[in-house]
């Protein structure tokens, strides 16, 4: 055998770098067969026997007991004893131990990556984004060179792709890489990448320039990328709507199959409108306790829904061209008003309808509200008690709504929603007073009732409300 | 369970050479020129070989750190892993993975993994793929008796049945947790605890071939089949220490050496093949020398290998940013 | 005084904790190891890497427990029997396996005394080895205490040196908040004087290692033997540097940083770690926050690439930051670039 083989300090686990030789088995000299012991190598861990894993004759001995080196550095060399002492010598001379050393050089690194560190600023700037200059790095542009058209002249990715010749790529990732430098809302990009729209041409109408959503679903739908979605139907959506059903979907109820009918119906095909104002109730509220004081016990109790019910009576009165039905042919008036009040039952709501409001008194009409409503609730209601009502009343106060926009009942022409009273302070001669204040929405069919119309219709309701002695006379 | 000559010769030369590769790491590792953490496989060959014989092309497996032996097993470049493990630019990891993180995407190899029992909730969802796909692929996780103790297995065992897909646990009991004897760390059985998720189990002997082959093809038609999850639970030992370096002072001195003897895989696998006359001495000693041709040469090759350079460093950590 | 390594002096510190305090509890995997093994022996490992040698033989199995592995386990183990009494020190053996017990740490004992009306102690230290420069790759080798100083609750320890490592080993396992102790596994068998006996850190305290007047240099675990390197090589020009081991990043000893700071004007910030939302980037704004008017040059920052840890020896020894970085960096900002 003329083969040399080094015997170098072993590498005994993650840790160990470094070992100290505390005694040799063999002398020079000695041959051995494999798994005999040659030496034994101490860390700060364990000492172990290093075995042989081939026979031979230990030429030479490195490094003497106690001493510590590296793993790696040679310590011995095993050959055949035919082997001269030159080749022994030029073998140790010639040998380059591996660097198993875990510290990294003392010096720089001089192919170290880029650290974190603010980068020097260049004599010239160019000043162009980080995918800008990859690209002019990759496409050998010299970017000092290249007409920018971002943001003070900053140049861009697709400007480097046109000053190479090539026009800008468009593939997934490119756009991708291009949308990522483009001032956009987050949505706005991520739908960008998802249909395929370059965000650097399109105009941002969000605060400096941003792209919104918006912007960019124009822009595809225009690219032709894109076609908006028809709103899904309310009945339609989908079963895996996922965390947050609880239950598995109802079918409609034959009340609320009528209600979904003709609400959507009528908010799909009646054009609506609506006028808000504000009414003062104290004195309102001063007649409802008066009139209640002086009630004898078995009189029923006025409340400020009847007197509501009362004043709009007399404003439809007033105002005969909102007392009206609406259909597809025409306008049919009426000469008196019969007024359908909006009813929270369970599962649902019903109108029943108090009839002739404007020339009944108070009393009257407060008796026939309350056995409607009580009718109502115990589902005792016959269809002429809810038929033929030429205006709706529908009164969310008492749950403390401020106000609401209601939907016309056809062939109603109008429907008026009164949210709660409030304390508001008003400027009084020489200083502040507190007034209690309701403000009533009127929605009205446009086909026959106008701004103006539906204006007066409240100012008259307003004084009304405001001065209602009108209202028990 | 009948398999062809072929399939045998291909099997005892799979095993040679993750013995041949594990046994030359072994001798390697000491010299200092690999690096980090070496866990090697060597007594476990027919465990790997055995499952992996029973697989097709579009199935997956996900290894451990001890992962050699499946990637072998599953037909990794023996040239490529090598390069890796000595840290070369054109290993299967560019250098920048190791021993522990072996991984060959194109072979159906989810990787060796550095944590214990990170591997198969990532097999569970390769198992997702396969059933969505149609195709009849199985997902196949190897996991140790260490891993079978953390809660990732339990969690993945359970989603695995739970979605009923084609799924198969290979639970390898090599007797140690690192530097803790199994028997210490497991309570109850690996077998009651598996099919106590429901899922079947077919128990194997992890010394022999053609018990893992036959237990393999037992549990991987049940996935295939679309019945669910399975297991195999095989028994066997690791040679060397849960690392190259491990004293092994929780081993008894002559334990290796009496498993060698009288139960060694490639022992065992070369006596039956013989005695019952499908291949000669001869026949197999020539696969053994092509597999240390093999091996004498991966060496050779990772130890001239390119050095990685601050761009292998740099890149990849994203596909684009 | 005795010259020990990082390894054997916290192997000290538990020693005498333990002695001292029969709450004292180590939980890990192999912490002892051997158990179920064919060779009987009930202490095999000692610790992956030595660190609880000893303890099982000496306190027996009651008190030094063998746990399967298990991290999320091993933390709650830890976190029980911590509200229980008990004062637990557990191993994870590696940082990079917080990842597998995260909630326990971050949900559960970080914020049991916050939740529970400030009545419950979590007394845990939860030991784990950290840092690149042993080839582990990228499982096993991430210096993740930037992530952990973040979570409020959290009591977070980076020695540099065996007398910290053992006099912060003591007061984390008296300490009653939950303390994270990083123990730099390049730093095992490096060797230094060690106070005998009785010898506590106080956390947020920083060591101010060496003093000059022209840059402050700010590092923490191995980053700081590499710093010293620098430091001193540069000190032989007349460059002069105060070199400030932080010891502990939460709490973070701002004022010695400030007040360095406002007598140098430049400041180099040191950290293993990648550079996004790393203890370099907290000096950094710190710096920038409450130390503006005393910045003479941009900050440097000498950390790891935003990169994962590399096997290969040629990529990990570019990954880590060298002492010759240092340098250039202190060189940069003296340049005022």
């Amino acid at each position: 055998m003329t083969e040399i083989t080094p015997i170098t300090l072993p590498k005994w686990g993650l840790e160990m770098s470094e070992g100290t030789v505390t005694g040799w088995h063999l002398n020079e000299g000695d041959k051995a067969e494999k798994g005999a012991e040659l030496v034994d190598i101490e860390t700060d861990k364990i000492v172990n026997a290093v075995e042989l894993d081939q026979g031979g004759t230990l030429r030479r001995i490195l490094v003497p007991a106690g001493e510590t080196v590296a793993v790696g550095t040679l310590i011995a060399v095993m050959a055949d004893a035919s082997v001269d002492d030159a080749a022994i010598e030029g073998f140790i001379s010639d040998y380059k131990p591996v660097d198993a050393s875990f510290d990294p050089a003392d010096e720089e690194k001089a192919e170290a990556p880029a650290r974190d560190e603010p980068a020097a600023a260049p004599a010239k700037a160019v000043k162009a984004t980080p995918l800008a200059k990859r690209a002019a790095q990759s496409s050998g542009v010299d970017i000092g060179s290249v007409q920018g058209t971002g943001r003070g002249g900053k140049v861009m990715k697709d400007d480097v792709a046109r000053a190479s010749g090539k026009a800008p790529e468009r593939s997934p990732d490119e756009i991708r890489a291009e949308n990522a430098s483009v001032h956009a809302s987050p949505i706005a990009r991520k739908f960008a990448n998802e249909v395929g729209v370059g965000l650097a041409g399109v105009t941002g109408t969000g605060r400096k320039g941003r792209v919104s959503l918006g912007d960019v679903q124009d822009a595809a739908i225009a690219a032709g990328l894109w076609t908006r979605p028809a709103p899904a139907a309310r009945g339609a959506l989908a079963p895996s709507a996922g965390p947050g059903r609880a239950g598995a979907e109802q079918p409609f109820t034959g009340m609320r199959k009528s209600i979904a009918r003709a609400l959507t119906h009528s908010k799909q095909t009646v054009p609506h409108f609506y006028t808000t104002m504000d009414i003062e109730i104290d004195a309102l509220t001063d007649l409802r306790r008066s009139l209640n004081g002086a009630a004898e016990d078995d009189d029923p109790k006025v409340s400020v829904n009847d007197l509501l019910l009362k004043a709009c009576g007399l404003a439809l009165m007033k105002h005969p061209d909102v007392n009206v039905h609406v259909t597809e042919t025409g306008i049919t008036p009426y000469d008196q008003a019969d007024i359908a009040m909006a009813v929270a039952i369970e599962g649902g709501l019903v109108t029943p309808v108090v009839r002739n409001v404007a020339s009944r008194g108070l009393r009257d009409i407060a008796a026939e509200a309350k056995d409607l409503a009580t009718r109502a609730r115990d589902r005792s209601l016959t269809a002429e008690d809810l038929s033929g009502g030429t205006f709706t009343l529908s009164n969310l106060g008492m749950f403390g709504v401020r106000a609401f926009d209601a939907i016309v009942n056809p062939p109603q022409a109008a429907i008026l929603a009164v949210g709660g009273p409030r304390r508001e302070a008003r400027e009084t001669d020489g200083g502040v007073g507190f007034v209690s204040v309701l403000s009533v929405t009127l929605s009205s069919d446009h086909r026959a009732v106008d701004g103006a119309l539906a204006a007066q219709f409240l100012s008259t309701l307003k004084e009304l409300v405001e001065a209602p002695l009108k209202l028990v006379s | 369970m009948q398999q062809s000559p072929d399939q045998i010769r291909q099997a005892y030369r799979q095993m040679r050479l993750i013995r041949e590769f594990e046994e030359r790491l072994h001798v390697e590792s000491p010299k200092g020129e690999i690096a980090g953490f070496t866990h090697l496989y060597s007594g476990q060959e027919a465990i790997a070989v055995g499952v992996c014989e029973n697989l097709r092309d579009s199935d997956f497996i996900i290894s451990t750190h001890r992962g050699h032996g499946h990637c072998l097993a599953r037909g990794c470049d023996p040239k490529g892993m090598m390069h890796e493990i000595y840290g070369r630019a054109d290993g299967l990891g560019k250098g920048r993975g190791g021993s522990m993180h072996i991984a060959d995407l194109d072979k159906g190899m989810l990787g060796a993994n550095g944590i214990v029992g990170g591997g198969q909730p990532i097999a569970v969802g390769a198992a997702v793929a396969c059933k969505a796909r149609g195709d009849g692929s199985v997902s196949v996780s190897f996991t140790g008796d260490g891993a079978s103790n953390q809660g990732t297995v339990f969690e993945a065992m359970n989603m695995a049945v739970v979605l009923k897909l084609p799924k198969v646990f290979v639970l390898e009991n090599n007797g140690y947790s690192e530097h803790t004897g199994a028997s210490y760390g497991i309570g109850g059985d690996l077998k009651t605890r598996t099919e106590g998720f429901g899922i079947p189990v077919w128990e194997a002997d992890g010394f022999d071939y053609f018990s893992v082959y036959e237990a393999a093809a037992k549990a991987i038609d049940h996935a295939r089949a679309g019945k669910g999850p399975s297991a195999i639970l095989a028994t066997a030992t690791r040679y060397f220490g849960h690392f190259e370096g491990d004293p092994q002072n929780y081993r008894a001195k002559d334990e290796v050496k009496t498993f060698r003897e009288t139960k060694d895989a490639l022992m065992q696998i070369r006596k039956k093949v013989t005695g019952a006359g499908i291949f000669t001495e001869e026949e197999l000693d020539a696969i053994d020398d092509e597999v240390l041709k093999l091996i004498d040469a991966s060496v050779e090759s990772a130890r001239n290998g390119p050095v990685p350079g601050a761009d292998i460093m740099m890149s990849d950590v994203y596909i684009d940013y | 005084m005795a010259v020990l390594t990082m390894r054997d002096a916290l192997n000290q510190a538990l020693h005498e904790e333990m002695e001292r305090d029969p709450r004292v509890i180590v939980m890990g995997e192999d912490v002892a190891g051997g158990s179920g093994g064919s060779s009987g022996n009930i202490e095999a490992a000692g610790g992956i890497f030595g660190v609880t040698k000893g303890l099982k033989t000496k306190f027996g199995a009651d008190r030094v427990i063998d746990t399967p592995i298990s991290e999320s386990a091993i933390v709650g183990l830890a976190n029980g029997s911590a509200l229980a009494g008990m004062r637990p020190v557990a191993e994870l053996m590696f940082a990079d396996f917080v990842g597998v017990s995260l909630d326990q740490i971050f949900n559960q004992m970080a914020k049991f005394r916050y939740m529970f009306g400030g009545k419950a102690k979590t007394p845990v230290v939860l030991r784990m080895s950290m840092g690149a420069g042993m080839n582990a790759a990228a499982q096993h080798s991430q210096t993740i205490y930037p992530m952990l100083t973040a979570v409020p609750g959290l009591k977070v320890v980076v020695p540099s040196n065996p007398a910290d490592a053992k006099g912060m080993m003591k007061q984390a396992i008296r300490d009653d908040d939950p303390v994270i102790f990083f123990e730099h596994k390049a730093l095992y068998s490096k060797k230094g004087e060690v106070p005998d006996g009785e010898f506590l850190v106080p956390f947020g305290e920083a060591d101010l290692v060496r003093e000059g007047k022209d840059v402050t240099v700010v590092a923490l675990a191995r980053m700081v033997p590499f710093a010293m390197k620098a430091v001193d090589k540069l000190a032989e020009e007349g460059i002069t540097c105060d070199l400030i081991d932080l010891r502990t990043t939460s709490p973070l000893d701002e004022e010695t940083v400030l007040e360095s700071l406002s007598m140098t004007g430049r400041l180099v910030v040191v950290d293993e770690s990648n550079p996004m939302c790393s203890i370099a980037s907290e000096i950094a704004g710190i710096a920038a926050s409450k130390g503006f008017h005393s910045l003479r040059a941009p900050v440097q920052k000498v950390t790891a690439p935003h990169t994962p840890v590399p096997f290969a020896r040629e990529l990990e020894r570019m990954y880590v930051p060298s002492p010759g970085d240092i340098e250039a960096a202190i060189r940069r900002v003296m340049e005022g670039v």
